[in-house]
């Protein structure tokens, strides 16, 4: 009996391992208000919003970023998917931009839960998350290609 | 030493040296050179590439402030004439005065890549050098490797130098001074120099050691040689020069080669000729009798004999009455020492001095055949010379007269005065005798009293009658045997004739003192001539 378990939960264990070792299972999405006049992003315009490149919307209102936490694994996966940088290194480029007094890293918000509040409330909040997260009260703009385990 | 082989092996280093550095110094400095050119591009790119990132994002952002930031910190380079920063979106910042154009292939130009996108080119970073600095750089390292060089090269000549010196050329000049002061014949030898009595240097040495000491050794025995040669020839020439005899040596023409001085002695005659050269002289013009030397000469030539003979050789002044006589050794030499052609055929005589026992021949001869007190011939020689005389009176048909003469009262003087007054009427009678003596006369003493007077020519009975009488007149004139005493003695004188008596000496003898006989009968002191045989 005891074997039996036992060996059950191994093989539990060893497939869902590399999971837990990501802790992230599926595709990134990046979203925005329903009213926003934003239908799609291509990738590079998220590159550039997010890096600040990009300020305006393509229609010229203004783009408002959001981050997860810094050691959030979403926001692991979300610059390692994008960009192919780690966090450090994402931070080490907004570091750069302080000195020059033109650094405006996206706004860092505690959990997707606070996330989401923020972008059904705000018209030119832009965000990331995991697809299993989504809610109806965000537009998908953005679907980020799976990233390598 | 006219040239010094230190100088010549400093030089040869030198010059290699010189020639050495020179070239490498060229190439280095070229090749230094655009190293050193591309280095400084290379060095441009990564810098270029060191500020790359930052680049790229002040490109992508169009910073103006990051871009600043980097441009001022390469511009800050000393080889950096100026850089430029464009963004495809509109940025261009740009530091530095030196021209874009004119650069060329200098120009350093990296294309900035988008920090988030692979493959999107957002700008363009551009990097100016600057010229003058790099070349200056460039020649700069490129001279001080070549001093570098040049001073290395110097360096190690110098060691080479030194070193060949050292080792070898100092050694090489100590042998070779010692080797100058170096007698031949002494018995010195060389020292190996210090340290090198292994190598070649001092094999050198050994090898003329070995040489000086057979050098030695040949020199003391070539001298020792030539002592032996040379008593030798003093020997020889002792003999040759001081020998009793001539020795001469003639060419296969008779001419005389060398002759030693016996010989010139000897031979007298010609001291002047032999002066101007032996070769002058021929050898039969010595000799009184040159048709006896010749075939002498000839048969010694030709025939491998020693000739012997008695020469007599010509009188050196006319005056002196003495012959000279020579005893010849003659015999063939053959000179085969010269190397090319036929051998050299010479004839070596050996002359001793006979002259005098010649004379001392001649003198006995004529001691044998004359009276010793009267000098005339006596009667075996006069037998000879009658027999002679008869022969060739045969043949010329001329008459042979034969006076026996006998001294009357001979006996008397010989009792009375002695025999030295005897003798001097002998010898007296004997000079009046020979008064008559001419070339087909001859007198002779037969014995005691006694002489005969043999005459040969147109003779006959008629002429002979005033010979006759002539003789018997000499005959009975006194004779002095003391210069106060004086005495007379005649003679008979009986006398026969060839053509009438015959030509046998000995039936004329007889007829002829036959005659005597009847002289002496009929009263002596007179003649008779034998009657021919038909009238007796």
């Amino acid at each position: 009996m005891k074997c039996i378990s036992f060996t059950i939960f191994a093989i539990c264990f060893f497939l869902l391992f590399p999971l837990s070792l990501k802790g992230v299972s599926a595709d990134m999405v990046v979203v925005v208000h329903p009213d926003n006049p934003v239908k799609t992003l291509s990738r590079d315009q998220v590159v550039n919003i997010f890096m600040g490149r990009q300020v305006y919307y393509p229609h010229g209102d203004i783009a408002l970023p959001i981050d997860h936490p810094p050691d959030s694994p979403v926001r692991q996966e979300y610059y390692k998917t994008l960009v192919d940088k780690s966090v450090a290194q994402v931070n080490a480029y907004w570091a750069r931009l302080l000195f020059t007094g033109q650094a405006t890293p996206p706004r860092v918000l505690p959990s997707t839960r606070v996330i989401l509040q923020t972008v059904s409330k705000n018209r030119d909040a832009i965000a990331y998350m995991e697809r299993s997260d989504l809610n109806d009260m965000v537009k998908v703009v953005f679907q980020l290609e799976k990233s390598s385990l | 030493m006219s040239r010094n082989i230190s100088i010549r092996v400093a030089m040869a280093i030198v010059s290699m040296a010189l020639v050495a550095s020179a070239s490498m110094s060229y190439y280095f400095y070229h090749r230094i050179h655009s190293m050193e050119i591309t280095e400084a591009k290379k060095t441009l790119l990564q810098l270029a590439k060191t500020v790359q990132r930052t680049a790229s994002i002040a490109s992508y952002l169009d910073n103006m402030e990051i871009a600043n930031d980097v441009l001022l910190g390469l511009a800050e380079n000393e080889i950096i004439g100026a850089v430029t920063l464009t963004s495809k979106t509109g940025l261009s910042v740009r530091y530095g005065e030196a021209e874009l154009e004119s650069q060329g292939e200098y120009l350093v130009s990296l294309p900035l890549i988008s920090p988030f996108t692979e493959g999107e080119t957002v700008g363009e970073l551009r990097i100016i050098p600057r010229q003058d600095r790099i070349e200056t750089n460039a020649r700069n390292a490129a001279l001080e490797y070549v001093l570098l060089l040049a001073a290395y090269t110097v360096i190690v000549a110098l060691i080479v130098l030194s070193s060949m010196q050292f080792l070898f050329v100092r050694a090489l000049k100590n042998v070779a001074n010692e080797l100058s002061t170096i007698v031949p014949g002494e018995s010195t030898s060389l020292e190996s120099p210090y340290g090198h009595s292994r190598d070649e240097i001092g094999g050198l040495v050994q090898d003329i050691n070995h040489l000086l000491r057979m050098v030695s050794e040949k020199l003391a025995s070539e001298r020792a040689l030539r002592r032996e040669v040379q008593t030798l020839e003093r020997q020889f020439r002792i003999i040759f020069e001081r020998a009793g005899v001539g020795i001469f040596i003639l060419d296969d023409r008779g001419k005389m080669v060398i002759a030693n001085k016996a010989f010139t002695e000897l031979i007298g005659q010609g001291t002047s000729q032999m002066a101007q050269g032996a070769n002058n002289v021929r050898i039969d013009d010595l000799f009184e009798d040159q048709d006896q030397v010749r075939p002498i000469l000839r048969k010694t030539m030709t025939e491998d004999i020693i000739i012997e003979a008695d020469l007599e050789l010509k009188a050196t002044d006319s005056t002196s009455k003495e012959q000279k006589w020579g005893h010849c050794l003659f015999n063939r030499i053959k000179d085969d020492h010269r190397a090319k052609g036929k051998d050299r055929i010479y004839v070596q005589g050996i002359i001793s001095d006979i002259s005098e026992r010649k004379k001392r021949e001649h003198e006995l001869i004529f001691q044998a055949g004359h009276d010793p007190l009267t000098g005339l011939m006596n009667r075996r020689s006069v037998e000879q010379i009658l027999n002679e005389m008869l022969k060739k009176s045969f043949f010329n048909s001329d008459c042979v007269a034969l006076f026996l003469i006998d001294l009357d009262d001979f006996k008397p003087v010989n009792d009375t005065y002695g025999h030295d007054a005897g003798d001097k009427v002998l010898i007296e009678t004997a000079k009046r005798m020979q008064i008559l003596q001419h070339s087909n006369t001859v007198a002779a003493r037969l014995g005691g009293d006694e002489f005969m007077l043999a005459m040969s020519g147109k003779i006959n009975r008629k002429t002979v009658v005033p010979v006759a009488e002539q003789l018997l007149d000499c005959l009975i004139q006194p004779i002095a045997i003391d210069p106060d005493t004086w005495v007379k003695v005649g003679a008979s004188v009986g006398i026969a004739l060839s053509k009438e008596h015959g030509n046998d000496r000995s039936h004329l003898t007889a007829m002829a003192d036959k005659a005597l006989y009847h002289v002496k009968g009929q009263g002596k002191n007179n003649y008779w001539i034998e009657l021919p045989p038909g009238d007796q």
